[in-house]
């Protein structure tokens, strides 16, 4: 290594910590700092606010109840999806998948229009105010068909490495299949399903956009809203404030992140290796078709029922009203070029995404191919820069993003915070993604080539990019999809002219035009989905874990 | 007399051909090998006597009842068939002790507590594993990990005992030391063993009768001397050859 | 697979990285000035005035902050508080709000040659606001809810009982109009006014459009919200269920100013479009038929009633001891409204 390129690395590497890490420290130095000196003073104010109390009680409320709701539904569905005979199978195992990739807001939306305790659609069909989604119970009802994905992923994974002779063993004992499922499978899988439950609870501890949607328009708070709600209104001691609850929401959602990468790492469950093995699927037998109907209904609820809502309400004149003569492009020719937010809300969030998917992809290509290599030596502290953005809540992130770029480098209300906040926060996905691919490919492979004489740049052009190229590009992917459509960051981050898909749609429901709301979701997922299809193109094989 | 009978069996996974129109019988109290070389169906077989596979055609017998029959929709779950198995992963919990493990046909059945240790004690020392009872799989060696195996196999005393190269993952010393101790066993219980190996020399050691297949087919089914003197074709000859 | 892979395949993503990258960096301003302003004027509205701008003023770089009234202010208070403020020009629809800025010594005085054609009520005479539109706040029925002889006549019968459940607001937290609202009807009715309104279970959340939302979709019968939105829907929309109600008891002015902050890079610019804004064919932007206009010589918007009849009898007479005495409890108006209304009890 000559001497510029080592000395390039640590400037990398600094560069990249200053992006990742230093926004958090400042968020956590913000809330014990005055201009007099340290103090515990924003701490102390934060938590004597009754309102503050009670949002942080909200927040371990909905975050266990999702977790209890979405094990729930995960586990069943990834067993019978995996282990059984249910007609569909492989259908089921990709549409049950499609809330990974969908932002929660949207379902958010969809489940306002469904739910609506004076309009919604389901209340008009049932004909009274049988549900009101602006309750804690709707955060937790979208929430958990959100985030269940984690966990059923998770056990799908799992599910695929148990050696399938541990169960046979189990049924020829004597085990049924019910009877396999509780005292042999579930037991080697709870730490995946463990590992799960802690990402969920992380993810739903951070969750902003459901919860603005449906739970502030009842004055119900959770951390992030109030977090949210004291930048935004706070002034200067607002964002003391606010530091000092982020400093909490913090400590919580880290705690629950590492927890799940602990669990993550243990089970002992190895595949039998050599002999193919051949997984004899459990026959349902008569519950075939009742547990068709059952995964059918899932899907049904988290897939084909908010997509038809949002879908038919952004064509309905008034909303609400069923009627043929009431269906009308207005609200698109509204929204598309009446507006001239969403036009460039739109062109914003495609070019940030683009720029952020194609920065993530590369350095995670450098993260992987260094760590691939024992000669180098990947620190600690680019670990950290990597999963740190990931594990904190996009509020906490974005508020530290606020901080940090306004003086001397005032980046804030400028396309290049959002770019900044976008690659910091999904850059983890990138890197795993050509981590996995490296670590699967033979160190031997690159050696050949050195040895035949190829330069280490034509190493890399010639060897290891067309070998990694499906891992990169599903990176790249797993970088755009989020970062197109994120809001968490993007309400803290946005200003004039530099709106996001994610903040027009926001700002639409939440106060100025809540039925052009559903024009926008419809427009976001439409895009997401054809984000996705693309990837399942470029990247067949590298799976989306 | 037939214990087990197999009529017609074929099994087709896709467009591929696993067994074709395989007849055989067991007698009861044999010890009888399928043999034969890799990919040739003699793990497909088993399996399907254990009911973890489903026959594409033909009938599986059991002492008279039918556990397979194709043509009439009749499939027995595994559960439901009563017989023991080993397998060559050993397929030992590792979230239960040696005792959990070995009993866990009885628990299933709510066995009492008395009558499950009296049993556990009596394969325990079948099998020499006394004193063994609460370690956990990891805290053995692979050979003790195959007769935790075999002693849950052996615990509800089944009229059948399934064997899949139960000794493939061991050192050829402690092969040969297993298989004449299964042997011992066998003929002391009086069960009926299946037992598959792609081993000649272990075929050949404890087999009453053998079953060699090739490509899903049934080539001979004689005891060792008879296959070895009297190969019924050429590829089974040579198959024998050194 | 084929063109798409390849199409990803290096180098091809790295040159759409290195455009990006070029683009973003130069804004293609090309040495034009830029004036941000911060607005409540309804989204519709400023991509109208986009394009007329971009004619008007070739040089300059308008960029617009669009969000509610009280949101607008909030961000405005932050960024004054830390010292870094980001708006050239403000104009929204909380008057009292840029009585507070100018006291604060937040604005900058400037005598527009076209200020002096406005009344002098909605002139500030220090000259660092001046109203620029004046919306107004009517009521609206859904008009197939309530039969004709059924509608509230004046705001004050909607504290009757007869008007539970069925009626709505915007929330004055966000709404610049709706605050002006609040603080015209506590000060002719009192807050037991609003006490009433809480029994009757108005529903007080968001703005004008979610208001208007609420009353087409027939999720409430009648409700307090801006003629602009009434008169644009039934235009738009003529199979539309609304009727308009002018209050008896005179319609709500929300006289909305325009004003440049002090702390302004560019006041030369500001200044040119302060009077942009209140020229004739400003005025016709923004009012553009929807509005009142503070000068009488701009038409009425179509179907409204004329200036005279709106403004001779107004629910409360605008006046700038009125709004100076107001400006003062800004907070307390809010936080009372909160209490009274919104928090559960």
């Amino acid at each position: 290594m000559t001497r510029f390129a080592r000395l390039g690395g640590y400037g990398a590497v600094w560069l990249l910590a200053i992006l990742t890490i230093a926004p958090i420290g400042l968020v956590l130095l913000r809330s014990v700092l005055t201009p007099s000196g340290v103090t515990l003073e924003h701490y102390r104010a934060a938590f004597t606010e009754p309102a503050n109390i009670q949002a942080g009680i909200n927040t371990v409320i909905v975050s266990v109840a999702t977790v209890i709701f979405a094990t729930l539904v995960a586990i069943p569905l990834a067993w019978l999806v995996s282990r059984t005979d249910i007609p569909g199978a492989r259908r089921f195992r990709v549409l049950l998948l499609v809330p990974y990739v969908v932002p929660p807001y949207i379902g958010a939306i969809a489940w306002i229009n469904l739910a609506n305790p004076t309009v919604g659609w389901l209340n008009r069909a049932a004909g009274a105010a049988v549900f009101d989604i602006y309750s804690m119970t709707g955060v937790i009802w979208v929430t958990g068909l959100f985030f269940y994905t984690y966990v059923y992923v998770a056990c799908l994974a799992a599910l695929e490495r148990v050696d399938p002779s541990l169960e046979d063993a189990a049924r020829v004992s004597g085990a049924g299949p019910l009877m396999v499922l509780r005292t042999i499978t579930l037991p080697l899988i709870r730490p995946a399903i463990l590992a799960g439950a802690f990402l969920v609870f992380a993810a739903s501890a951070a969750a902003f956009g459901v919860p603005a949607l449906i739970a502030s328009p009842a004055r119900l708070h959770l951390l992030t809203t109030r977090i949210y709600g004291y930048v935004r209104t706070g002034g200067l001691d607002g964002l003391y404030t606010a530091s000092a609850l982020s400093a909490s929401l913090l400590v919580m959602a880290l705690a629950a992140w590492v927890l799940a990468e602990r669990m993550g790492g243990a089970g002992r469950i190895t595949t039998v290796t050599g002999k193919a093995s051949a997984r004899s699927r459990i026959r349902l037998g008569r519950w075939r078709w009742p547990a068709f109907a059952a995964v059918s209904g899932v899907v049904f609820l988290t897939c084909v029922l908010p997509v038809t809502a949002i879908v038919i309400t952004s064509f309905m004149n008034i909303v609400g009203e069923f009627r043929w003569d009431n269906l009308t492009l207005d609200k698109y020719r509204y929204v598309l070029f009446t507006r001239s937010d969403t036009a460039r809300g739109f062109v914003n969030s495609f070019v940030l995404a683009f720029g952020a998917a194609t920065l993530a992809a590369a350095v995670g290509t450098a993260v992987a191919y260094v760590k691939g290599h024992p000669r180098f030596r990947t620190t600690r502290l680019v670990e950290t820069s990597i999963n740190l953005p990931y594990a904190t809540p996009g509020t906490i992130l974005a508020l530290g993003m606020m901080l940090l770029w306004s003086w001397p480098l005032a980046l804030v209300d400028t396309l290049w915070i959002l770019l900044i906040a976008y690659f910091a926060k999904d850059l983890s996905f990138a890197v795993r993604s050509v981590t996995t691919a490296v670590q699967q490919t033979d160190v031997t492979l690159e050696e050949a080539a050195r040895v035949s004489g190829a330069s280490f740049v034509t190493t890399f052009r010639t060897i290891w990019l067309p070998l990694l190229w499906p891992a990169i590009a599903a990176g790249w992917f797993l970088v755009f999809m989020p970062a197109f459509g994120e809001l968490t960051m993007s309400v803290l981050l946005v200003g004039p002219g530099t709106d996001t898909v994610g903040t027009v749609l926001f700002a639409l429901q939440e106060y100025a035009d809540p039925p052009s709301a559903s024009v926008v979701a419809v427009l976001i997922l439409a895009f997401i989905l054809a984000a996705y299809t693309a990837a399942t193109f470029v990247a067949p094989r590298a799976k989306a874990e | 007399m037939s214990l087990i009978l197999l009529s017609g069996i074929e099994k087709r996974f896709g467009e591929f051909w696993a067994i074709k129109q395989l007849n055989l019988d067991v007698r009861e109290g044999e010890l009888m090998t399928f043999l034969g070389p890799s990919g040739c169906g003699k793990t497909t077989t088993l399996r399907m006597i254990a009911g973890l596979e489903m026959p594409t055609a033909g009938r599986i017998e059991l002492a008279g009842r039918v556990l397979n029959d194709a043509g009439a929709g009749i499939a027995l779950a595994p559960e439901q068939r009563g017989m023991g198995m080993v397998f060559q992963s050993y397929a030992v919990w590792p979230h239960m002790t040696v005792a959990r493990n070995i009993d866990y046909p009885l628990r299933i059945r709510k066995v009492g507590r008395d009558e499950r240790a009296d049993r556990l004690a009596r394969v325990l020392s079948l099998v020499h594993l006394e004193g063994q009872e609460n370690k956990y799989p990891h805290q053995l060696s692979g050979g003790q990990q195959q007769r935790v195996a075999l002693a849950r196999g052996l615990i509800m005393q089944p009229k059948v005992l399934l064997l899949d190269e139960p000794l493939s993952n061991l050192d050829a010393k402690l092969r040969r030391t297993m298989r004449r101790e299964i042997r011992e066993i066998q003929r002391a219980l009086g069960i009926t063993m299946l037992y598959v190996t792609h081993d000649r020399e272990e075929a050949e050691e404890i087999s009453d009768r053998m079953a060699v297949l090739f490509a899903g087919r049934l080539a001979q089914l004689a005891p060792p001397l008879e296959v070895r003197t009297r190969p019924v074709d050429e590829e089974v000859r040579a198959f024998f050859a050194d | 697979m084929g063109h798409l892979a390849r199409l990803c395949r290096p180098p091809f993503p790295l040159l759409l990285l290195a455009l990006i990258a070029a683009s973003a960096c130069g804004d293609g301003r090309g040495g034009r000035q830029t004036v941000t302003i911060y607005t409540s004027i309804y989204e519709h509205v400023i991509a109208g005035l986009e394009p007329v701008l971009r004619d008007a003023f070739p040089d300059l770089d308008v960029r617009f902050f669009q969000r509610g009234s009280e949101d607008v202010a909030a961000r405005l208070n932050s960024e004054i508080a830390a010292n870094n403020i980001s708006a050239d020009l403000v104009m929204t629809s909380d008057p009292f709000w840029y009585e507070e800025l100018k006291e604060a010594g937040h604005l900058l005085a400037y005598a527009s040659p076209h200020a002096s054609g406005i009344p002098s009520d909605l002139n500030d005479p220090d000259g660092t606001f001046v109203t620029v539109r004046m919306p107004v706040m009517v009521m609206a029925v859904n008009s197939t809810r309530v039969a004709a002889a059924d509608r509230p006549r004046t705001f004050r019968e909607l504290a009757d009982a007869k008007w539970a459940k069925r009626i709505t607001m915007g929330d004055p937290n966000r709404s610049g109009s709706y605050f002006t609202a609040v603080a015209a009807l506590s000060k002719k009715y009192g807050w037991e006014y609003f006490e009433a309104l809480r029994r009757n279970d108005i529903v007080a959340a968001g703005g004008n459009s979610a208001v208007l939302n609420r009353l087409m979709t027939g999720e409430k019968d009648a409700g307090i919200i801006l003629l602009e939105n009434l008169l644009q829907t039934r235009q738009q929309n003529v199979k539309a269920p609304i009727e308009i109600v002018y209050p008896e008891d005179g319609v709500i002015l929300v006289p909305s100013p325009i004003a440049i902050l002090k702390a302004t890079a560019v006041p030369d610019a500001a200044r040119r479009l302060y009077d942009f804004f209140l020229s004739d064919e400003g005025q016709n932007a923004i009012v553009g038929g929807w509005m009142y206009s503070p000068y009488d010589h701009i038409a009425p918007p179509a179907g409204a009633r004329p200036w005279q009849a709106v403004f001779s009898a107004p629910l409360l007479p605008w006046t700038f001891d009125y709004l100076r005495e107001t400006t003062s409890g800004r907070e307390d108006i809010k936080r009372r409204f909160n209490t009274t209304v919104l928090e559960p009890r």
